[in-house]
Formats: C-alpha cells, sequence, structure tokens
C-alpha cells in the first residue's frame, strides 16, 4: 500500500484510474491519454 | 488554470490534452469550469483515492487536499514529466510546454530558488492555518 502512494517517479507506469469530471461525467485516464500525452495538472481547489 | 486555458492552443499544437484534478465536488468544479470559460475537464476526485494513491494528499489543510503538481502522462501511461509543489507553488504552464516539447528524460528538478520559496510559502499558510483564516488556490 505505501508503495502505492508515492508520487510517481519519471518513467513510472501509473494505474489506470477513474472519477467523475465538472459534468458529473466518468472520466478514465486511460482515455485521456488514448490520443497522445496528458498534462496533469492538481490543483488545491476552492472551498 | 486560466494561464493553462489560455495557452490551450499550443497544448493541442504539442499533440496533448489537458486536465486539472482536485478533490473539489463536480458542482463547484462546474461553477469554475464556467466561470473561467474553462476547455479542458476538471476532475473531481471526491473520495480522493487518486491524490491519495498518488501521494499527493495534503492533510494538514481543509481536511485534506491535493497538493499542487504537474505531470505528464505518456499514452502507456508512464509518466514523461513530473512536478511537485508541497504547497502553495506550481510550475508554470510554460514550463510544462517547454517539457512536452523536449525528449523524455528525467524531471526537471525545482530550482533552488524555487524550494525556498516553497518552503517559505509552507510557513506562510501554517501561519495562516493557525490563525483560522480560510484560504484559497
Amino acid at each position: 500500500m505505501s508503495s502505492a502512494q508515492r508520487v510517481p517517479a519519471v518513467g513510472e507506469t501509473v494505474a489506470d484510474f477513474s472519477c467523475l469530471d465538472q459534468s458529473g461525467a466518468d472520466v478514465a485516464l486511460a482515455r485521456l491519454v488514448a490520443d497522445g500525452p496528458l498534462v496533469l495538472v492538481f490543483y488545491r481547489g476552492f472551498w | 488554470m486560466a494561464e493553462y486555458r489560455d495557452l490551450q492552443p499550443r497544448f493541442a499544437a504539442a499533440g496533448a490534452r489537458v486536465a486539472f484534478l482536485s478533490v473539489d465536488p463536480p458542482w463547484r468544479s462546474a461553477r469554475v469550469h464556467r466561470d473561467l470559460a474553462l476547455t479542458f475537464p476538471l476532475l473531481c476526485d471526491v473520495d480522493k483515492h487518486i491524490v491519495t494513491a498518488w501521494g499527493l494528499l495534503n492533510e494538514r489543510e481543509a481536511g485534506g487536499i491535493a497538493k499542487p503538481a504537474a505531470f505528464i502522462v505518456r499514452p502507456n501511461r508512464t509518466i514523461g514529466f513530473a512536478s511537485v509543489d508541497e504547497v502553495t507553488r506550481r510550475i508554470g504552464a510554460d514550463d510544462v510546454l517547454a517539457a512536452l516539447a523536449a525528449a523524455p528524460k528525467a524531471a526537471a528538478e525545482q530550482p533552488q530558488r524555487r524550494a525556498v520559496r516553497a518552503r517559505l510559502n509552507d510557513f506562510v499558510q501554517s501561519a495562516r492555518g493557525l490563525l483560522g483564516r480560510r484560504g484559497r488556490r
């Protein structure tokens, strides 16, 4: 478990994930990278 | 976020898609998406399973939020670029564009100055937390 809770390093392969987007649609990482590289930006959010 | 929105044509030209991810619920992200007229999706990791698995859960703030970070994920789901900022600062979209253009090799190291600034931001955030102020991104 702890090995999975590290920030993935360059060259590492990450597991697929899915969650909802802002419109409530299901989004999977595998689909986002289907056509090319994905720039994935984690942000703090608004609260 | 607006920076990535404005540079969207250049990311598209580089053949890349952009997605942002936070632990915010869809209704809140929908408002941000609309207000900023974004063209890329805002992923909503409401149960925090993604930020946890990626080692990016900042448990010290707002009940647990994502640490600012940027990655390039290649089509085979390998990481082509990674930049993590401990608390508030994030790498600029320009730097990510440059990384997209560059050959995929070692991760860009954060310059020393940026690390110092991150620690300073960390201190300021902690101080704000102690004062009970609610922050925004």
